[in-house]
Formats: C-alpha cells, sequence, structure tokens
C-alpha cells in the first residue's frame, strides 16, 4: 500500500485561532521590521495577543506573490492529505478559509484560502492592504 | 399521516425534529470557532472524516441562554444540501405520533414551527429543520453544499 502523503503547513499564532498557509505557497518569511512594501494585513487572525511577534509572510500561488503581515509564533505542521478537510461553502466563504485540519478527527487549524485571495487580487476580502516600513 | 419524531431539548424546551433527518446523536464535539462567522454557524466540527458546520439551533429557535458549546449532545443531521452538526441538552427515543394528534402552530411564536403536540399542557413544536438550514446556507452566502 503506498505510503499517506504528508503535507506540510506554516501555521501563524495558537490553537484555537491559528491560521494555516500551505508551506509550499510560502516563498519566503520575513520579520516584520525587515520588510518594505504592500502587505495583506491578516494580524487579527492567529493570536490575540498584541505584543505577541509580527512576520510578512510573502506566498505564490498562480498570480502575483502576496504579503501577508501576520502576528503570533510561526511554526511548521504536517498533517496526512486524510487529515485536511474542505470546509462547506456555508462555513469557508465568509471566513476566506479553505479547508480544516484535523488529525484523528480533532478539528485544529482552519487553512487561509489562497487560491481566493490570489483569484481576486485580494477584491472584496475581509483584509485590508497597508504599506508595511521598515523600523529605523 | 403518522410523524416519526425525536424529542430534543434545548434549555427547558422540547422540540421535535423529524427523525429521518436524524444520523447519530453523539456526546459533547470538539469543534473550531471560525472567524467572521455568523452567530448561528459559529464553529465546525468533524464527523465520519468530514467538517460539518455546528449549527446554533437554540439561537435560531429564540430560546438560547448559554453558548452552543456548552451543550452536552450533539446531534448529526442530514439535509438536501449536506450534513449539520446541532448541539443540544439531551434527546429521547424516537416516537410515532398520529397525524391527527399534531396540529397547525398557533400564533407562530417559534420559528420554523410547523405543527405542535399538546401533551397534557405542554406544547412540543415540529420543527422544520429543512427549511432553517436552507435559509442558514442561503443567507450565509453559500452556492453549494452545506456540508
Amino acid at each position: 500500500m503506498p505510503a499517506e502523503r504528508m503535507l506540510q503547513f506554516v501555521v501563524v499564532g495558537a490553537a484555537p485561532a491559528a491560521v494555516a498557509i500551505p508551506a509550499a505557497a510560502v516563498s519566503n518569511v520575513l520579520a516584520e521590521r525587515d520588510f518594505t512594501g504592500t502587505a495583506l494585513d491578516l494580524r487579527e487572525l492567529g493570536t490575540q495577543r498584541a505584543d505577541a511577534g509580527g512576520h510578512v509572510l510573502l506566498v505564490r500561488g498562480a498570480g502575483a506573490p502576496i504579503a501577508l503581515r501576520v502576528r503570533g509564533e510561526l511554526d511548521l505542521l504536517s498533517a496526512r492529505e486524510t487529515e485536511v478537510l474542505p470546509l462547506p461553502p456555508s462555513l469557508g466563504h465568509a471566513a476566506w478559509m479553505s479547508h480544516l485540519i484535523a488529525p484523528r478527527g480533532i478539528p485544529l487549524v482552519l487553512v487561509l484560502d489562497l487560491a481566493r485571495l490570489d483569484e481576486s487580487h485580494t477584491l472584496g476580502c475581509p483584509w485590508e492592504s497597508h504599506s508595511v516600513e521598515p523600523e529605523t | 399521516m403518522d410523524a416519526h419524531v425525536l424529542p430534543i431539548q434545548l434549555e427547558s424546551n422540547w422540540f421535535f425534529i423529524e427523525a429521518r433527518h436524524v444520523r447519530e446523536v453523539l456526546g459533547a464535539e470538539p469543534w473550531l470557532p471560525i472567524p467572521r462567522a455568523r452567530a448561528e454557524l459559529p464553529g465546525v466540527v468533524v464527523w465520519r472524516g468530514r467538517a460539518v458546520p455546528l449549527v446554533d439551533l437554540a439561537r435560531l429557535l429564540g430560546v438560547a441562554k448559554g453558548a452552543a458549546q456548552s451543550r452536552p449532545r450533539t446531534l448529526i443531521v442530514r439535509h438536501e444540501r449536506g450534513v449539520a452538526a446541532l448541539p443540544i441538552d439531551a434527546a429521547r427515543e424516537v416516537r410515532r405520533i398520529p397525524g391527527e394528534a399534531l396540529k397547525p402552530v398557533q400564533g407562530g411564536l417559534v420559528p420554523y414551527g410547523t405543527r405542535e403536540l399538546d401533551e397534557q399542557g405542554e406544547i412540543l413544536t415540529l420543527i422544520d429543520l429543512e427549511a432553517l438550514l436552507s435559509d442558514l446556507d442561503r443567507a450565509s452566502g453559500a452556492n453549494g453544499d452545506a456540508g
């Protein structure tokens, strides 16, 4: 029997507010202070702690790379393909989340809907783009 | 025609739902909150390897006092567009109610109530779960499978 495929995710923040991004789509991770440019502000996700560290993730889909500004600890998560479940549209649509990672049937973390972000070029998405300046 | 119904308890109120919708009655299930979700659809549970929306039925019926996640039972139901998980306080065995005993609801005080049974002064309302979940789906902007 072939081995089950494992999928890797970058997880931002801690449960139950954590959010996951497919690691294959993340091309770079920068400390917030090292980034200059426009980033989509996802800091409301991941953690409620205002003092948590900030990062910018550069992600690429079919279109232009998107910079995501996030807040909270970063971690890597491996999950079996069968543990990554598509979210029903009634839940995923408004949240801009595409999947749920549920090891052993326990709902753990939601996966950001990168395809939708990519397709829409963030049009209509709930997060705003802001310019981020490096600290001086 | 006789109705096969499952009595369910939400807070101190008992309601009927049609037994044909019911797939399983579970204990309190772990669930994950969904950011920016409607209050009636606060989260997601996992049932038989699929992500299933958690529907706060008590809130939809206007009887919620506690939070959905604090209820000790989870009812898994199937409807035309998918599957949903409903936190409830208790359920009894499925009953067969003679059709003539179920009367049209008086006054429409219970949302989605279609018929009611007067049981020694206690009124138990039959909820149209199909309509309730379809409306919720439409309101959430979903175009496809609801679960």
